[in-house]
């Protein structure tokens, strides 16, 4: 268990350098980040279930709702 | 990381175009094709009316609140020489054409142009969406707008009417 | 809470002047699944059950205040973990609690937030009722953008205020059970959203809280040295989470991955890890499918025990599996469609807790852990 933990982290990383092609969008190219599937939260009230069910049975609590990205609109 | 993007944004704004447009300089002068047909639309054509230049997209709610409203400046203020051209910059074109159909405003089809590369949005130096520009008669632009509120639609009908009145 | 990091889709039926009123519809079953007999001393393992309805009603006025009410309503009844002997050979036995009577909780957030240029301040306020349990809760919120809306600086505070008034507290039959108590906890959190390029957004946030008050379960109690003793736990908790999120579109898959980890470490030291990763699978005719996985592992507090044999000197006892050394694997799925407006969707997910899931060993295993399905389903409206 412990080996797979180790490996899926250091695939994790891996991607998340991958990920980072370190050239921010200009504002008319945020289309893909505006897209509902990449809201940090798609379904409140599905995730807000999700966290009580989670905080109700272990010990861990907490993440709070941070806003940002998307498409950067006004 | 933080040192990389400072550096990249450097590098950048030197190799850029002109940077964002300022009020008072002349709108830089384009060609697009039409939304809904492969027809060239040249801002020098407008030349003598007042032009609102503004930069939509399908994924932009504020940009979906303006439209419609961009219409109605249209329908009352088009007869005094107001023209309205609605950059799209979707990158898959088809997204802004089904965006004007589901809200059926296929009226603003013929002042809707395709920039799905952002050259013009570029060109214009835009900040942020949407972006609009007005245009005098001259072809100077006289004020920038970033954002939308449906409260916004006041002034600027104001601003248009001013500028249509200028000789 | 926070005004959302992407645009609504454009379904809109027709041209409007304003964005549409959202409706959420949502019930959800949370049923355990049964102790095997060979951990509990009761004739049946049976254990929990709640269904759960939430409604949402949320509007945007004037394009620049997002105003949301969340109203939850729930029924839970069933027999829960009551406490813990030591067994035969030391191999720890759980004792359930016969089955409550049902119990119902009402729940209700209102939110406001409202954009003043590139910030935005928002206010929410919360209010939990049950038979034995009331909540009242304030926070404040509040977002900076920066370079372009390229990154967001985001920053909360937040008061809840606790009252318990335990079912059968200082009665004849639960003469230990205390009558009333209260706690409060105050919360505080700090994040930072970056975009990255065009396929990939990264938020980071700390999340402080701290609790004080009576922090225990009046219905538990611990085994200690042949006695059972009610559950005494500190009065007071501080804990901080620290939670990254990543979310990285995949153009040639329409599809997005989100990846979220959460670290959490509290004055009890308890130490926990948490994993949770989606894969956002758009499909044609508006389907929406989504897998997902949650792996989650925590150290025990230090003042827990399956059992006790002589009491600490701190006085301090819990044998609650929350409190426990252990992990959890969740795997999930929800398929959803959109069709005119409406949205509907089905969700299921199956939770497995063990020693066996836990990044660290364990030397025994609580025999309350708990495994449940939920099964949910969704309808959400725009007007």
């Amino acid at each position: 268990m412990k080996i797979i933990m180790l490996r899926f982290s250091a695939a994790l990383a891996a991607l998340l350098l991958a990920a980072c092609s370190l050239t921010p969008p200009a504002a008319w190219q945020r289309g893909n980040l505006a897209q509902p599937i990449m809201a940090w939260n798609p379904d409140g009230p599905g995730a807000a279930a999700r966290d009580h069910t989670y905080i109700s049975k272990e010990a861990a609590a907490g993440g709070a709702s941070a806003a940002g990205g998307g498409c950067g609109c006004r | 990381m933080r040192g990389w993007h400072v550096f990249l944004a450097g590098v950048a704004s030197l190799c850029a175009p002109a940077m964002a447009l300022e009020v008072g300089q002349g709108a830089p002068e384009f060609t697009a094709e039409r939304l809904d047909a492969a027809q060239p639309v040249h801002l020098s054509e407008q030349h003598g009316r007042v032009v609102l230049v503004d930069f939509w997209a399908s994924w932009c709610g504020p940009c979906r609140q303006s439209l419609p409203l961009y219409q109605k400046l249209r329908d009352s203020l088009g007869s005094r020489g107001f023209s309205l051209i609605a950059v799209n910059v979707d990158m898959r074109v088809r997204d802004g054409q089904r965006l004007l159909q589901s809200m059926q405003l296929d009226a603003l089809m013929n002042a809707a142009v395709q920039d799905s590369d952002g050259k013009i949005a570029t060109l214009f130096g835009v900040q942020a969406m949407p972006s609009s520009y007005l245009i005098d008669r001259h072809g100077v632009v006289r004020s920038m707008h970033i954002g939308f509120k449906p409260s916004d639609i006041g002034a600027l009908r104001a601003s248009i009417s001013q500028l249509l009145d200028e000789k | 809470m926070a005004i959302p990091a992407a645009c609504p889709p454009a379904q809109a039926e027709e041209a409007s002047d304003t964005t549409p009123i959202q409706a959420d519809y949502r019930y959800s079953a949370y049923r355990e699944g049964s102790l095997p007999a060979d951990k509990i001393s009761n004739r049946s393992g049976d254990r929990y059950h709640v269904d759960s309805y939430q409604f949402r009603l949320s509007d945007t006025l004037a394009g620049t205040q997002d105003v949301a009410a969340d109203l939850v309503v729930e029924t839970m009844g069933g027999a829960s973990p009551w406490f813990i002997t030591p067994g035969v050979s030391g191999k720890p036995i759980q004792v359930l609690s016969g089955a409550s009577i049902e119990d119902r909780r009402q729940a209700l957030t209102l939110s406001d937030t409202r954009r003043f240029g590139d910030g935005t301040a928002g206010v929410d306020v919360n209010y939990s009722h049950e038979r034995d349990y009331r909540s009242a809760g304030l926070g404040l919120s509040g977002s900076y953008d920066l370079d372009h809306q390229l990154d967001t600086l985001s920053a909360g505070l937040g008061f809840t205020e606790n009252t318990l008034k335990p079912t059968g507290g200082d009665s004849v039959r639960f003469p230990d059970r205390i009558a009333g108590a209260h706690s409060h906890e105050f919360s505080a959190f700090a994040g930072i959203t970056r975009v990255v390029n065009v396929n990939t957004q990264i938020e980071t946030s700390l999340n402080y809280t701290q609790q004080a008050g009576y922090l225990s379960d009046p219905y538990k109690l611990a085994y200690v040295g042949g006695n059972l003793l009610p559950d005494q736990r500190p009065d007071g908790r501080r804990e901080l989470a620290w939670l990254t999120r990543l979310r990285y579109f995949v153009p040639a898959a329409d599809a997005a991955l989100h990846l979220d980890y959460r670290y959490y470490a509290d004055d009890w030291d308890i130490r926990a890890h948490t994993v949770d990763i989606a894969w956002y699978q758009q499909l044609p005719h508006d389907w929406l499918v989504v897998p997902r996985v949650r792996w989650y592992s925590q150290s025990q507090a230090n003042f827990y025990a399956p059992y006790y044999l002589a009491e600490p000197s701190n006085y301090l006892i819990s044998s609650d599996y929350r409190l426990s050394p252990y992990g959890a694997l969740s795997l999930g799925a929800e398929a959803s469609k959109k069709f005119r407006g409406w949205t509907l969707s089905a969700r299921y997910e199956n939770y497995r807790s063990g020693a066996r899931y836990s990044l660290h060993s364990v030397d025994v295993q609580n025999p309350g852990l708990v495994d449940f399905q939920v099964f949910s389903i969704a309808l959400k409206k725009e007007f």
